[in-house]
Parts: structure tokens; C-alpha cells; sequence
């Protein structure tokens, strides 16, 4: 009888003390997932009144007041031009920044998006090789800063070798050239 | 001789002793004149108050200063004061990364139910009472212990457009208690 009231007094103890060690261990895990769940949740910020009353201190609340003025630009693309047979530099026009009102830091870019084969228009297999130019340099794009005058051109060509000219079939040719403009906001500051 | 110095220092000392003087109390007995004692009884409420002041605003938009609840002392009265305006009573805002451009903006009130609005000038007072206890005189009817203001009318410092950007200023309200003369 004792033996078996000692065996299950050891039942017991070893139950208990089972529960006591599950017991520490649930206590763990639920402040785990307690302080997992409060450190996921997402707390909106509001703007945060100035309450001031009999006891503060100091009795002043600033108000701050925000404004924002939108840039504007003005970019002018040229529409068409025609490049003579045999010269080597063909005069395409302007880009032209007609002016505008830009942020501190900004620009406005213009940039040679597409360049379209210079290709005759009754035979899509005979095509002109052509490079944009600015100037000396190959255009690819260029930028107007915040405090670039009004009307100010960037000119550009269409630059054929002799060569190329000499081995282009008769005919007209035709390429399109797509500019896209962008307006570069200022670096956001810390 | 001894005897005479030490009396006469005790003496010295007793006449120098302050004693506070409590008011007494009434001890009534079967023989006095009045069977009556008072007391007097006292007890101080302090004012309390409290303003809210807005933190942000954006140009045009309408901002409010409250007093949302309030308990004063007879002839006191809970004012909000402006300050940080310029002489011309308009507010300043600086431009975002070029802080010397800077333009201004009229600070207007609205001061009544018809949706009136006045614009502050140098001439105005540029003190508001929020709230007020004046024994005898009702609150304004429809008077809610606030003022509704705007900041507009942005101008530029020069005969260009206003130059591009993001700006900020600030209008600070000075939050005081006084007896209303």
C-alpha cells in the first residue's frame, strides 16, 4: 500500500512538477507573442495639438504654416526638319527652355528617347545610319537648372557621313526622333 | 550683580520672543453675554483653463484656437495674443532650401456667424479673448470660446511670381490669464 501510495504520490509530484515547468513555459511564450503583436502594430501619426493650460509653463504654441508652389516649365521640341542630300551636318532646329519657375535644386531634362531608323519610305530594307548631335558632342539629353535664363536653345543635327550619303539608295527617307521631358525634383534633404 | 545681569537677560529674551497669534476660538459658558460662536470657513478654487492651439495649417485652409473648457475667477478672462507676425501683421514664409526668399500671407479672423472675414492689419488688436467670467454679463450667444482663422493671399517680395517651392512659417499664440479691465 505505501508502496503504491509512494508510487503515486511520484506520479503526482512528477505531474506537478511537469505542470510547473509547462506553466513558465506558456507564461513565456504568451509574453513572446504579446510583445511580437506590439511591436507589429502600426500606430498612425497625427498632428499633435498644443494644449496649454493654467499650470503649463511655458504658455506658447507655435502655429507652423505651409505653402507649396507647384513648378512650371515651358520646353519647346522641334516639329520637322529636312536634311539635304550630301551634307553631312543637318540642321534640325532647337530645343528651346522658353522659361519657367522651378524649385531650388530642380531641372528640367530633355531627354533622346527614341531614334528612328532614317529609312526610305518605299523600301523599308534601305536606311541611312545618322547620329544626333549638340554642338560637337552626341546628344542624348541635356538639363536646364533652376535659374537658366529664359529662351535658351540647345541646337541639334543630324550628322550623315559622306560615305553613308554616297550608299543610300534614291528616294525618301523619313525617321522620327522622340524627346521626353521631365521635371527633376530637388534631392528630398534629412 | 550676577543675579541682577541674568534676570535682566531673561527679560531680554522674553520680550524678544515672537508668538504667532491665532485667531481664538469662542469659549462659551453658562454666564456669557452671547451664547453665539463663529467660525469661519474657507476654501480656494484656482482657475483652470485649458487652449488648444492647432500645430499645422496649410495656406487657405481655416485653423481654430479654443478654449475648450474654462473656470475662472470673477473679472478674468483667458486671451490668446499673436505673435511672430511682421509689421504689416502678415506672416512670413520662408522658401525650402533658399531661406532668404522669403514671401508673406494675410492672417484673416472670422468673427461671426455670417462667415465674415477680416484680415488683421497692424492696426488691430492682435489679442483674443477666449474666455471670460464676468459676474452680471451672459456669454456671447453663439460665441463658442474660439477663433477661426486662414492664412492667404500669398505675395511675393518682388514684382516676379512667387519662385517655386515649398514654404513655412510660423504664428505663435501667447496664452494668458488677466483681470478684464
Amino acid at each position: 500500500m505505501q508502496k503504491y501510495l509512494k508510487a503515486g504520490f511520484i506520479r503526482c509530484f512528477l505531474n506537478r512538477n511537469e505542470i510547473r515547468m509547462h506553466n513558465p513555459m506558456k507564461k513565456i511564450l504568451a509574453a513572446a507573442l504579446v510583445l511580437v503583436l506590439c511591436l507589429s502594430l502600426s500606430v498612425t501619426a497625427f498632428a499633435v495639438s498644443t494644449q496649454i493650460n493654467q499650470n503649463t509653463t511655458d504658455k506658447t504654441g507655435d502655429l507652423t504654416v505651409t505653402a507649396n508652389i507647384a513648378p512650371t516649365y515651358i520646353v519647346t521640341i522641334p516639329a520637322e526638319a529636312t536634311a539635304t542630300y550630301g551634307t553631312e551636318k543637318n540642321d534640325l532646329g532647337n530645343i528651346v527652355y522658353n522659361g519657367g519657375n522651378l524649385e531650388p535644386g530642380a531641372k528640367v531634362k530633355v531627354e533622346l528617347t527614341a531614334k528612328g531608323d532614317f529609312i526610305n519610305t518605299k523600301n523599308a530594307d534601305a536606311k541611312i545610319p545618322y547620329v544626333i548631335k549638340s554642338g560637337e558632342n552626341v546628344f542624348t539629353d541635356t538639363e536646364f537648372p533652376e535659374g537658366t535664363e529664359a529662351n535658351t536653345e540647345v541646337p541639334l543635327a543630324m550628322q550623315i557621313t559622306t560615305e553613308d550619303w554616297n550608299k543610300a539608295q534614291s528616294g525618301e527617307y523619313k525617321a522620327t526622333l522622340t524627346f521626353t521631358v521631365s521635371y527633376i525634383a530637388p534631392a528630398s534633404n534629412p | 550683580m550676577k543675579k541682577l545681569i541674568t534676570f535682566a537677560l531673561a527679560l531680554i529674551m522674553t520680550l524678544a520672543l515672537s508668538v504667532p497669534a491665532f485667531a481664538e476660538d469662542t469659549t462659551i459658558k453658562q454666564d456669557s453675554e452671547s451664547n453665539q460662536g463663529k467660525t469661519t470657513v474657507t476654501y480656494e478654487v484656482g482657475e483652470s483653463y485649458t487652449v488648444v492651439i492647432p500645430e499645422s495649417v496649410t495656406l487657405g485652409d481655416e485653423f481654430t484656437v479654443k478654449c475648450t473648457e474654462y473656470n475662472l475667477e470673477p473679472d478674468y478672462g483667458v486671451y490668446a495674443a499673436i505673435k511672430g507676425l511682421n509689421d504689416n501683421a502678415k506672416v512670413v514664409l520662408s522658401r525650402k532650401d533658399d531661406t532668404d526668399y522669403k514671401i508673406t500671407a494675410d492672417l484673416s479672423v472670422n468673427l461671426g456667424a455670417t462667415a465674415d472675414w477680416q484680415k488683421l492689419t497692424s492696426d488691430d488688436s492682435l489679442v483674443f479673448t477666449l474666455a471670460a467670467d464676468i459676474p452680471g454679463i451672459a456669454p456671447i450667444e453663439g460665441f463658442d470660446n474660439s477663433y477661426t482663422f486662414k492664412v492667404e493671399n500669398a505675395a511675393s517680395p518682388d514684382s516676379n511670381p512667387i519662385k517655386a517651392g515649398s514654404y513655412s512659417g510660423t504664428v505663435t499664440f501667447e496664452i494668458g490669464y488677466a483681470k478684464i479691465s
